[in-house]
């Protein structure tokens, strides 16, 4: 008899061991699955670099060479750094001429570059290579009918979503593609309109060679359109894309906004009004293919008004004309928060027209800032001044009001200050109830003249400042841009 | 009254007998038969012969042949001698009769109508041990035996039946048939005459019967080595001819000699076959006197065939009977292979390939049954079979008892049973394998092709690898591994890589049976195996490319059982082995040894061995068995020491890595993509037999913990507790919980494998043992379901042999990347592979979990590049770039790759190129970022058109090898990248450096750039003269003032590193000798247990 015989059994010790290894560790592998770490995400069409950066790029497309509907535009580099940073700013026309031009962005400072112009061509794009981390470009475009500013792109895109524009009366629209990689593109180009989804023949299957850039007038060939979403989208490659719209009717304007690269489920317009005489809608462009359950929150200092729901089917744009909602009372500062649910998500963006007799510009169209934009680890965004005090975009451009919303659910403190060569000074302070928004106004503002001004958060947050002068909020409006984490690489 | 009774005339041959004759002569003097004559035929001189049979039986003939003509050809002179008898008997000098066996044996002959009638023999010191009832043969000729050796005569073969062979000691045949057939083969001089006797016997239509009631005592001195062949008969005095392969040639003529045309076309080629496998077989067990045998029937039939053609002619001008009709007494089969298979079941493979002395007499064991080798008898075979009463008079199973009751068989409880179900397994899978065997392996995970033998040699004994951008670590053991069985099968390598491949599985099998032998029954074991092969990692394994995984499936099993053997643990210390690989220290070094080669191909297995020894410690412990646990622990300490020492040089430059040391075990692989729970439980980690089905096996694992007892429930315990641990470490490795941590769960699952297996097998002994006896309740009702959810658990892997190549990818990525091996323009360039570590072909190193890089030569790779040292060294620069890349950090990847002279980068996008919208069953794509990255890049430019990767060339490389009139800026900052001026200008310079020889070519004057680390142990030479060097971006070369002139360069480092590999290698060749016994000193030999 082996020694196993004489002893007594102990089963019940390892079925319990083996039990509570073969539970523990079932439910322990429930737990959500770490994804992998760093990298901007994707989605983000505008973040600067990580200040450590070995290098970065940016792609700013939709300037005009000439005077006209569209006069030369600018370019504002800001370096949010210690350290001067120097690169190389590409152009390219669309008829195909280059230009090349060196730059040094001096440490905290901004930078509005000369570019000498191009001897041909009536559409012009940048490509800004950095030799460094840290800089965040915008550009600015200004015509007749106004101007606008916007932030530049840090990325390609497979896709480019725009999810307002019009070509209804004299209103144009443009949509300018630039090609920076060193890869042909092909690209299709689709809108949809109120009445239908438009895939014009000549806007398929462009082929854009690497370097090169491509303007195409929308209002050529979706005609008389009031709301017009624009869906850029490569079969081989990928683009950079923005948008120009101008309004030229009772309400006049100019705008440039780049697209947004994917949908999301969560997006904020941290400040509107409704003027008298005016009107604004909100446009939610579904281009997934399920139906988005879609809610739009208002939301006024003294608390939410009640939602407004709709289901978008794919493909289709929800106008939400805010102006005549008779729950919203005009006069009044809002913040909007768009959330949709059922599918990939959606884009939105939005278009106001104040009184035509109203300062210039009425008119301007802007998208809202998504959920990506505010939630970046770093807890920083940055806004570019409009200019320099030598360079302003325009005359007498200056912040109107800085809107910050918090889209969480929990309390954050926020710092907003603003950075000049020679130091940076705290503009506001202060704690951010979720769901609440706060705004510094031009007088507040003042004290940063046309320097960055930086926000920073302990949690998510919406941020866009109004520029002036124009006629109402989101006229002329500037997101904030992320600030990429140090990469300690 | 004159007598009725027919003539029998005795034929005894006799040459120089024994003191055994006089009896023998008495037997016949005896015989209670009146007409019985007696001629007495003395061959090989006089020596007394007739005075001794005058004494005993005066009235014998008695004829001196002069010389010695062989058994067969002295009885043939009766034949002329003898008239009018009717019946011979022909009678070796060594039997002894019983009184009445003559007269029985006519009796039956004329019953039965038999032309040849056998008695029944039994040993001539022990009549109650019976020698042969009768014997039989297969359709090769090989002789069985009808009774088990050493059987007792209890009269249970006392039945009178037809058999092929009547043994040649005392055979009755009658006169006209014998004559009729011109009596024995002359040619035959020993061995066999009586197996052709009776099969030309019955060609002509004659029975051959056996008349146990006849019995007759043999000495057999022949057989026995009592008397020793005669050299003038069978052969040289230098080149003696042995029993065997008397017998063996002597079995073959009889083939060629009694078949029809037709049936030896069929039969021979099989013959043919079975005896290349036999000398394979024997020749890798050093038993050579077998070989020679085997393969000396063959030679020697060959020169004999013009005399076959006449014997084939004599053989048909009698036949009446056709083949069909002979061959309906023979057995099926082979009897020499079943009774091997069985052996090797039953026994082993040591007991299987028993070496029988050169002589022909028993072994140097002396053991009883390896004289059952002489006739192949499957009567060993099935020793343990319980129905071998079941076998009919011809060998055959009616289904009922010796008294004709229906008889009720349990599955698996006989060893034909067992063998079928093992070839049936066996048939599964080289059903499943058989578009790997048969076409070319995907370059998928591990399978980049061997390079040939000699440059497997070269990169062994190199001092240089070119991995990542070179280092001097040494390589690792595997190559030497692979150097060694190249040589062997003569460069063969491509068999080489598939019989490593394919031959794992079975290995596995083989290992898993002889580890579980101890624990369970027969059945138990036999199912244990089948279920070890059902589970789905092997084929997870197979089916991703993963040699480490196969190598640890064959090896694991072997490991666990030596661990127990030498550890001592209950019932593994019963286990008597021989030689110096018995004793303690042996059993270390084997034990170390199967580790250091298992681990070489998978250095996970050493965790395994740690893991196996606690897991199994910790279960004694926990069974209340706990008093081995520190012998266990040191056993399995001391064989992971050897394992070490076995592969120093590789383990030294391995730490030598650092913190990347941990990276030898497998890369971390993306969480998000890791299998889950339940997939790691049910071994679903590959594309094939992923069903849930699988879990059914793995619960009916857990039936012993149920059931079981004493022995079987402590290893049950055992097994689980491991199996648990296994799980855990798998899941948590492939999880990211430990880490940079993080064995490859291929090889980590093998210990769950191995448990669920010894589970199953455990849980049928359990039930077959520990039930016995007990009133049917839930227990009896768990046991049916848990047969029944093993049976069912088997069925995924089945169904998952279908596609034939257990869903391993038809290509790989080397129809997509084909270009690399043609390069388009001049120079050595660098590849950058990035993707999940499961599918990259090439080994690599960690950028992050699921995430890392390999840098290979512009070539599509080969096996060199799979088995990478640990740390990647200066290569680490290219991760950092790219992890800069991948996080936003710049646009200048191309450039910051120029240095490493990368030219393309390649991103896999899963373990194979996937068509359409076919989703991969194992999913490994590149991380979500990375494509966004690598095309937000200035400088690279995607390659269109490839399929299942993406594509990137580096529009600012620089060659390996380059030159340029001005030297770098800032050449001498320690680890730093090359600016925008450093990465232009440069044209390719030299040749290709590998470590079988140095790069040249000729350069003008310049810089010379040489992007190979470590730089300090590179010279370049122009024309003969050595070239200043200084350091570029921190572990590159540049030759800043290079002449121009013919230019070479070459690794001139002192060769400790080959000279440490020697002796690596000589430390094996040692151990080697030291296991197979060729070297015994000064050890002495371990006596079995029993003798102590």
């Amino acid at each position: 008899m082996s020694p196993a015989h004489r002893r007594t059994e102990r089963r019940w010790p390892v079925l319990a061991l083996v039990a509570v290894v073969l539970v523990g560790a079932a439910a322990a592998s429930r737990t959500p699955r770490p994804s992998t770490p760093g990298g901007p995400p994707n989605g983000l069409s505008a973040m600067v670099s990580a200040s450590d950066a070995e290098s970065s790029a940016w792609y700013c497309t939709g300037q005009s060479t000439s005077s006209g509907q569209v006069d030369p535009g600018l370019l504002i580099l800001t370096n949010s750094t210690n350290r001067a940073v120097s690169g190389s700013i590409s152009s390219v026309t669309d008829s195909g001429a280059t230009g090349q031009t060196d730059v040094v962005v001096p440490a905290r400072g901004q930078l509005v570059p000369l570019i000498p112009p191009l001897s041909s061509g009536s559409w012009v794009s940048q490509v800004v290579i950095l030799s460094g981390g840290g800089v965040a470009v915008t550009q600015a475009v200004s015509g007749p009918s106004g101007w606008s500013e916007a932030p530049c792109q840090s990325t390609t895109a497979a896709r480019w979503y725009f999810p307002s524009g019009a070509t209804s009366g004299s209103d144009d629209l443009f949509v300018t593609l630039l090609n920076p990689t060193s890869t042909a593109d092909v690209v299709d180009l689709s809108f949809v309109t109120p009445t239908g989804t438009v895939h014009p023949i000549n806007l398929q299957g462009l082929v854009l060679q690497p370097g090169q850039m491509l303007m195409e007038n929308v209002a050529a060939v979706v005609q008389e359109r009031s709301a017009v979403a624009t869906t850029v989208a490569t079969r081989t490659g990928r683009v950079v894309a923005s948008e120009v719209e101008t309004f030229t009717g009772g309400s006049a304007g100019l705008s440039i906004v780049p697209g947004s690269p994917r949908a999301e489920r969560h997006w904020s317009i941290p400040q509107g009004i409704e003027q008298a005489g005016g009107s604004s809608e909100i446009d939610v462009f579904n281009p997934g293919a399920v139906s988005e359950e879609v809610t739009v929150r208002a939301r006024l200092a003294s608390g939410p008004l009640a939602p407004l729901e709709a289901k978008v089917l794919p493909g289709t744009t929800w106008v939400l004309a805010t102006s005549t909602q008779t729950r919203i009372p005009a006069g009044v500062a809002y913040a909007t928060d768009i959330e949709a649910r059922g599918g990939s998500g959606v884009v939105v963006g939005r278009i106001v027209q104040a009184p035509g007799s109203a300062p210039a510009p009425q008119a301007g169209l802007a998208n809202a800032i998504g959920a990506l934009s505010g939630a970046v680890p770093s807890g920083q965004w940055v806004v570019p001044g409009p200019g320099t005090a030598v360079t302003p975009v325009i005359t007498g451009a200056m912040p109107a009001h800085l809107a910050l919303s918090n889209p969480s659910g929990a309390t954050e403190h926020f710092t907003v200050s603003f950075r000049t060569p020679s130091g940076a000074r705290t503009l506001a302070t202060g704690r951010l109830a979720p769901g609440t928004t706060v705004t510094l106004d031009g007088a507040t503002l003042s004290g940063a003249g046309l320097n960055p001004i930086f926000a920073r958060s302990d949690g998510p947050l919406a941020v866009s400042e109004d520029v002036g002068p124009a006629a109402s909020y989101g006229v002329v409006t500037m997101p904030a841009i992320p600030l990429a984490a140090a990469l300690g690489i | 009254m004159e007598s009725q009774a027919p003539a029998v005339v005795a034929v005894v041959v006799t040459t120089d007998p024994g003191p055994w004759f006089e009896e023998a002569l008495s037997s016949l003097a005896e015989q209670d038969y009146g007409e019985l004559s007696v001629l007495v035929l003395a061959t090989g001189g006089e020596a007394g012969v007739a005075e001794r049979v005058g004494r005993i039986l005066p009235d014998a003939f008695v004829r001196h042949l002069p010389e010695n003509p062989g058994y067969g050809a002295a009885a043939n002179e009766a034949l002329d001698m003898v008239e009018g008898a009717a019946f011979f008997l022909l009678c070796h000098d060594d039997c002894a009769l019983d009184p009445d066996v003559v007269h029985k044996l006519v009796e039956e002959s004329y019953r039965s109508n038999a032309g040849v009638v056998s008695p029944k023999f039994v040993n001539w010191d022990n009549p109650s041990i019976l020698l042969h009832v009768g014997m039989s043969c297969d359709k090769t000729g090989a002789v069985v035996d009808r009774i088990q050796d050493g059987e007792v005569d209890h009269g249970q073969h006392d039945a009178v039946r037809d058999v092929f062979v009547a043994p040649g000691g005392c055979i009755l045949v009658r006169a006209d048939l014998w004559r009729q057939l011109g009596g024995f083969d002359p040619g035959i001089v020993a061995m066999g005459e009586d197996l052709d006797l009776s099969w030309r016997c019955q060609v002509a239509g004659s029975r051959v019967v056996v008349a146990p009631d006849a019995r007759v005592r043999h000495r057999e001195v022949v057989a026995g080595g009592l008397r020793e062949l005669d050299v003038t008969v069978t052969g040289s005095a230098r080149h003696p001819d042995t029993l065997q392969s008397l017998q063996r040639r002597h079995e073959l003529r009889a083939v060629m000699k009694c078949y029809t045309w037709f049936h030896l076309l069929r039969v021979l080629p099989q013959a043919a076959l079975l005896a290349l496998g036999e000398t394979t077989v024997a020749l890798l067990a050093r038993d050579r006197s077998r070989a020679s045998a085997v393969a000396g029937a063959w030679t020697w039939n060959a020169r004999h065939l013009s005399e076959l053609r006449g014997l084939r002619r004599e053989v048909n001008r009698h036949r009446l009977f056709p083949d069909a009709e002979v061959r309906r007494l023979q057995l099926r089969g082979s009897a020499r292979l079943s009774r091997y298979l069985t052996r090797l079941s039953h026994q082993g493979l040591e007991a299987a390939n028993a070496v029988v002395g050169s002589s022909g007499e028993p072994g140097s064991h002396g053991t009883p049954s390896e004289v059952a080798l002489l006739t192949g008898s499957v009567g060993l075979a099935f020793s343990e079979d319980s129905d071998f009463d079941e076998l009919d008079d011809l060998g055959h199973r009616s289904g009922r008892d010796r008294f004709g009751r229906k008889v009720r068989v349990d599955p698996l409880t006989t060893g034909r049973q067992r063998v079928v179900a093992l070839v049936v397994a066996a048939l599964v899978i080289m059903a499943g394998t058989r578009e790997l065997f048969f076409g070319s392996l995907p370059l998928v995970g591990q399978l980049a092709p061997l390079p040939a033998w000699s440059a497997t040699w070269h990169h062994f004994f190199s001092g240089w690898q070119p991995a990542g951008v070179g280092t001097t670590a040494p390589a690792s053991p595997v190559f030497g591994i692979l150097g060694i069985t190249g040589t062997l099968l003569l460069g063969s390598m491509g068999t080489l890589q598939k019989v490593l491949l394919l031959g794992c599985i079975p290995l596995g099998a083989v290992g898993l049976s002889r580890f579980i032998r101890p624990l369970v029954s027969p059945r138990a074991r036999v199912v244990a195996t089948i279920s070890y092969l059902g589970l789905p990692l092997a084929y997870g394994a197979l089916g991703t490319g993963r040699i480490d995984g196969l190598v640890a499936y064959a090896a694991f099993p072997f490991i666990l059982a030596r661990l127990a053997r030498a550890a001592g643990m209950a019932p593994f210390d019963g286990i008597v082995g021989r030689g110096w690989r018995s004793s303690p220290t042996g059993q270390v070094a084997v034990l170390g040894a199967i580790v250091a080669a298992a681990s070489s191909f998978a250095p996970a297995v050493l965790l395994l061995v740690v893991l196996a020894a606690g897991a199994l410690a910790f279960g004694s412990f926990l069974a209340g068995f706990g008093g081995g646990a520190t012998r266990l622990l040191a056993v399995a300490g001391k064989s992971l020491v050897v394992a070490l020492v076995l592969g120093l040089p590789w383990v030294v430059g391995t730490l030598w890595a650092g913190t990347h040391a941990v990276d030898v075990f497998g890369l971390p692989i993306s969480p998000s993509t890791a299998p889950g729970w339940g997939e790691v439980v049910r071994f679903a980690i590959g594309p094939t037999a992923r069903s849930p089905v699988v879990w059914s096996l793995v619960g009916a694992s857990a039936l012993p913990l149920f059931l079981g007892k004493g022995v079987r429930l402590a290893w049950a315990t055992r097994t689980w507790v491991m199996a648990c641990a296994s799980w855990g470490l798998a899941m948590a490795a492939s999880h990211g919980t430990l880490g940079s941590f993080a064995p490859s769960e291929t090889v980590v699952l093998v210990p769950a494998a191995v448990a669920v297996a010894a589970g199953i097998g455990l849980g049928i002994s359990s039930f077959e043992m520990d039930l016995a006896g007990q009133e049917f309740g839930w227990r009896q009702v768990m046991s049916s379901l848990a047969l029944f959810a093993a049976a069912l658990g088997l069925l995924p892997v089945a169904a998952g042999a279908v596609d034939g190549r257990w869903g391993l990818a038809t290509t790989g990525v080397e129809q997509p990347l084909a270009f690399l091996s043609h390069p388009t323009s001049p120079g050595v360039y660098r590849v950058l592979w990035l993707g999940d570590p499961r599918a990259l072909p090439v080994g690599g190193w960690s950028i992050d979990s699921g995430y890392s890089y390999a840098l290979t030569s512009q070539a599509l790779p080969d096996a060199t590049e799979v088995w990478t040292p640990a740390g990647p060294g200066p290569a680490a620069s290219v991760a950092d770039a790219v992890r800069l890349a991948t996080a936003g950090g710049t646009v200048h990847l191309g450039r910051l790759l120029a240095a490493a002279g990368v030219r393309y980068v390649v991103v896999v996008d899963g373990l194979s190129p996937t068509e359409g919208n076919l989703v991969a069953s194992v999913a490994a794509p590149p991380p979500a970022r990375l494509q966004r990255a690598l095309l937000d890049q200035n400088d690279l430019q995607v390659v269109p058109g490839e399929f299942g990767v993406q594509v990137y060339e580096n529009g600012e490389n620089i060659p390996v090898t380059a030159q340029r009139a001005t030297p770098l800026a800032a050449p001498t900052k320690p680890l730093s990248y090359p600016g925008a001026a450093d990465a232009t200008g440069w044209k390719a310079a030299l040749s290709a450096l590998s470590g079988r020889g140095p790069a040249t070519g000729t350069v003008g004057a310049g810089a010379v750039y040489a992007g190979y680390a470590p730089a300090g142990s590179f010279t370049l030479k122009v024309s003969g003269l050595a070239v200043a060097r200084q350091a570029a971006f921190g572990w590159a070369a540049e030759y800043p003032n290079t002449p121009a002139g013919p230019a070479t360069l070459s690794f001139t480092r002192l060769p400790y590193i080959p000279f440490l590999v020697f002796l690596e290698l000589m430390a094996w060749c040692l151990l080697a000798a030291l296991i197979l016994g060729w070297r015994r000193w000064p050890f002495r030999s371990v006596r079995p247990k029993a003798e102590r």
